[in-house]
């Protein structure tokens, strides 16, 4: 709780400092102050500050921690890459900083959420920072649409969330998770329970963005300015799953009679879905948007398995190896192109005669996202198929394979346009966010080298 | 004896040829340095009795993964022949002119050494699959970046239908490791499991996918062809040559003695396939004009000879199998060398423009006529005693299995000899003559020629490393 009160502090802060308008100060102290409070989460007690009438409502275990870590460190990149972005676009640093701030005290409440008016509250608060965020290209009439349509949809799904939690109420008399999972599969074998379980579980694919709910999400992602997809695919992707995690892999885990089937073809019809359509994308971010949404169902394996300690550091290391993937590729991009939100995958061609550097992490990047050794991504499959392999799901783990390859297909398109093509593109080629590339790039290989060090990592936190 | 000088050298060596660059004559020394050392180690190996040619260290502690690699008497002669086809590979590259020479295509190749060093001495399935799996990305880029423009396309389907057969092995380690209570991937404990019939048999079926797309066997072979004619030469000599020899590794270590009942059970399926592959590819070979064309075609006919061989599970053919995949590694890589030097000098790598080479350049006939009499496997060259074995084993097994296999003995001498006819003998054709080889070319060829006799002349030195392993690993069935 600590940290979530620091976070809303800074976010206040950076709103008062945005009044000289200095981008560059706001920045600093929206990195200085996430590094803060990523130490706090490391190093402080979060039983600190507890804010009355909240304290069984949140609690800050080691599955929050970890989630928590990852959603701060991935943001404190993100946060570097705005630069650019509120430069060009005129956009009030001020009230773009402190709403992604805020954004974050939302999502690190849906990693610790006990009770459901605080995962309610978490959804909210990420969600309504989201569609502000993804109108903030204000002359852009994808933008606007793109927040539009986010918000409709969003508000639909969290209605439907809203009215599942009603409906676990009625059926159980409580709102507090921990009570709810303690009251055993026979207490509560009502339908009126089954169909709160269900729409909770539509309303979180919905966030996740798993087909067959993920309409919204291609749309979404190439209408939002490229950060704030980045800050999507990355941040809030994270903070989703580590609500649909903690409702089902944790408290409803009992009862996952319920759910099970329904994950499971969620899971199918994500892998499917996502590699087929993503195959025929011809621009840079409707491809990463529909790649996510396979990616989600490699990620559902998790909540399909057996449970336990090393599934959750299982799920934890694929999502940030894939973030550290989406944050190299975002990076590389924007260094070549700048802001522009419609980089078509032709524009790649023939990148790497001018920047090779970018071009190794950028192959790097998406060797990973389609899991080929020597990058984390084959570490990070791996550790979400052995442990659905222990529990028997074969049949879903060869179309997950089948989907791979598929997947390889449309992941190698950039890495063929970037090197083996004779064209000579122009490209912005400024390195400002090389050193992030680079960063994401060694993280990358160390993770696909030397995964222990960082499921270790993950393991202590 | 550490395993780990010999696994480590090629990434030293990669690292080096990044440092030095262009200069082709450094980099000649480093690659024979790089050859002399590994074949030196292996023989410090082998006369140590391969004592203590094992390590072992914890990788991935959460999964039981090991980093433990071992030299072993099935996986020398790969060992070997991997530090002979890339040397082949790569000082065919330093032997152009030095605008000409690539330092990422050098590091690659070495990176790919080192690959499949870990291929073929990983004793940890975990391990083995992150090499194969890894090894096709160095291949990859050389090919799709230096090829002709087709190469892309063709390239990108290997690395696809590779991949493809490669993650049904992933499904199936995993299986494996499911199955296993020691809660490892290390090949012992794999070995030592229980398996019933029926998970033998699709077990059997996931790993053989994965390693018949590699070699390739009929029907896995599409993308063979393609990738060997349109890829540069370096790496049509590393995929013909080395590469397709982790399936044959694969088939040998793991399928052969994990899955006996499923090989008993499918195998006969495979082998007629192989059997027709053999012929198939024999008979396509015969009337391809391309030089390349031609010794893709005849690689997948000899592969599918070495894969009926280990199928048939016979000790002698076995024990062919082994002779003829070193053979095949040695003269493949040769003539595809020849034959790039041909097409170079000549400017044509199309048989029925082609014609009376033989007069300006003495030197490229007889190295020619040196690999084709091995690849026709004829007496006292390298490619006689595995054919003749392999063939040997076949009969035992089905006697018209053998006889329709032995058929090979003559499509091949009729393919062989009519490159050659074509391409050396006859009435020169205006214009066209050869320059020879220069002395790198002449050192990298040379040196392989006479592994030709060698080995046709000596192939106990290869039998007998080998032997008694296979015969252990047999005793199992």
């Amino acid at each position: 709780m600590l940290t979530i009160t620091f976070l809303s502090i800074l976010g206040l802060i950076l709103l008062f400092v945005g009044f000289n308008n200095n981008i560059s100060l706001s920045r600093t102290i929206a990195v200085l102050g996430l590094t803060a409070a990523l130490g706090s989460l490391l190093f402080l007690d979060q039983n600190t500050l507890i804010i009355t009438g909240l304290e069984t409502q949140l609690s800050f275990d080691s599955f929050a921690i970890k989630f928590s870590v990852l959603i701060i460190f991935m943001s404190i990149f993100v946060i570097f890459l705005t630069g650019r972005f509120i430069r060009k676009e005129y956009v009030q640093s001020a009230e773009f900083l402190a709403v992604m701030v805020f954004s974050l005290v939302g999502a690190l409440m849906l990693t610790a959420f006990s009770h459901m008016i605080t995962l309610f509250v978490g959804l909210e608060t990420l969600g309504i920072s989201l569609y502000i965020l993804a109108g903030t290209d204000k002359k852009s009439a994808a933008s606007n649409e793109a927040s539009l349509k986010y918000l409709l949809l969003g508000a639909f799904a969290t209605g439907i969330i809203l009215f599942g939690m009603a409906l676990i109420y009625g059926a159980t008399g409580s709102l507090d998770f921990q009570i709810i999972a303690n009251l055993g599969q026979a207490n509560v074998d009502s339908s009126l329970f089954k169909f709160g379980i269900f729409f909770i579980l539509i309303g979180l694919l919905f966030k996740i963005s798993a087909a067959p709910f993920h309409f919204w999400s291609p749309d979404v992602y190439e209408g939002s300015p490229n950060v704030v997809m980045l800050y999507m695919s990355v941040v809030v992707k994270i903070a989703s799953f580590a609500a649909i995690y903690r409702v089902f892999g944790i408290y409803f885990n009992s009862f996952s009679f319920f759910w099970w089937d329904i994950v499971y073809y969620a899971c199918l019809a994500s892998l499917v879905l996502g590699n087929l359509l993503a195959l025929v994308q011809k621009t840079v971010k409707r491809q990463l948007a529909f790649s996510s949404i396979s990616q989600t169902g490699y990620l559902l394996f998790s909540l399909l398995a057996v449970q336990n300690a090393q599934t959750v550091n299982g799920l934890v290391f694929y999502l940030f190896v894939y973030g550290c993937a989406i944050l190299v590729a975002f990076s590389v991009f924007t260094d070549w192109f700048g802001t522009d939100p419609k980089v078509s995958l032709d524009q790649l061609k023939g990148a790497s005669k001018s920047d090779q550097m970018g071009s190794i992490v950028l192959t790097l990047a998406y060797l990973s996202m389609a899991g080929i050794p020597l990058t984390g991504g084959f570490f990070a499959k791996l550790f979400m198929f052995a442990p659905a392999m222990n529990s028997g799901l074969t049949q879903l783990l060869i179309v997950g394979i089948l989907s791979s390859v598929v997947g390889a297909t449309y992941y190698l398109r950039p890495i063929i346009n970037v090197w083996f093509s004779t064209e000579n593109p122009a490209l912005e080629k400024s390195t400002s966010y090389q050193w992030i590339a680079f960063l994401g790039g060694t993280l990358l290989l160390v993770a696909g080298i030397f995964p222990d060090t960082i499921s270790n990592l993950i393991a202590l936190i | 004896m550490n395993p780990l000088y010999l696994i480590l050298t090629p990434l030293a060596a990669a690292i080096l040829g990044i440092v030095v660059g262009k200069r082709a004559f450094i980099q000649q020394i480093i690659s024979i340095l790089v050859l002399l050392g590994g074949l030196g180690f292996l023989l410090m190996v082998h006369q140590a009795g391969f004592e203590n040619a094992q390590v072992s260290y914890p990788w991935i502690n959460s999964f039981g993964i090991y980093f433990a690699v071992s030299i072993t008497k099935i996986n020398f002669w790969f060992l070997a022949l991997t530090s002979l086809v890339v040397f082949a590979a790569l000082f065919y590259h330093l032997s152009q002119e030095e605008n000409k020479i690539r330092t990422d295509v050098i590091a690659l190749i070495y990176s790919l050494q080192f690959f499949l060093f870990g291929v073929f001495m990983a004793q940890d399935l975990m391990l083995f699959y992150f090499f194969f799996e890894a090894s096709i990305l160095p291949i990859y880029f050389i090919s799709s970046r230096y090829g002709s423009p087709a190469a892309e396309r063709a390239t990108l389907k290997f690395f696809l239908y590779t991949l493809f057969g490669s993650l049904f092995m992933l499904l199936a380690i995993l299986f494996l490791y499911s199955k296993n209570g020691a809660h490892d991937f290390l090949f012992s404990s794999f070995g030592a499991l229980a398996l019933s019939g029926e998970n033998q048999g699709f077990l059997f079926l996931a790993f053989f996918l994965a390693f018949a797309i590699k070699m390739p066997l009929f029907p896995f072979h599409s993308w063979q062809v393609d990738a060997y004619a349109e890829a540069p030469i370096e790496s049509t000599i590393l995929m013909s040559g080395i590469l397709l020899k982790m399936g044959i590794y694969g088939m040998i270590a793991i399928v052969l003695p994990w899955f006996p009942i499923g090989v008993k059970e499918y195998g006969y399926i495979f082998i007629a396939l192989s059997a027709f592959g053999v012929v198939y590819g024999a008979l396509i070979a015969i009337v391809q004009h391309d030089i390349r064309r031609v010794l893709a075609y005849s690689s997948l006919s000899h592969v599918g000879l070495i894969g009926c061989g280990i199928l048939a599970y016979s000790n002698i053919a076995l024990e062919g199998a082994i002779l003829q995949m070193f053979a095949h590694g040695i003269n493949i890589a040769g003539l595809f060398f020849i034959s790039e030097i041909i097409a170079k000098q000549a400017g044509t790598r199309d048989l029925d423009q082609l014609g009376g080479l033989t007069k300006s350049s003495f030197g490229v006939t007889v190295l020619f006529f040196l690999f084709l009499l091995g690849s026709i496997a004829v007496p006292l060259s390298n490619g006689f005693p595995g054919e003749f074995q392999l063939l040997m084993g076949l009969f035992g097994y089905n006697i018209y299995l053998g006889l329709f296999c032995g058929l090979t003995v003559i499509f091949s001498s009729v393919y062989m000899l009519r490159v050659f006819q074509k391409s050396m003998l006859g009435a020169p054709v205006a214009n066209q003559t050869l320059t020879g080889l220069n002395f790198a070319q002449g050192l990298g060829l040379g040196f392989l020629a006479s592994l030709v006799l060698v080995f046709g002349l000596f192939p106990e030195m290869v039998s007998s490393v080998s032997d008694s392993a296979l015969q252990i690993l047999l005793r199992a069935y």
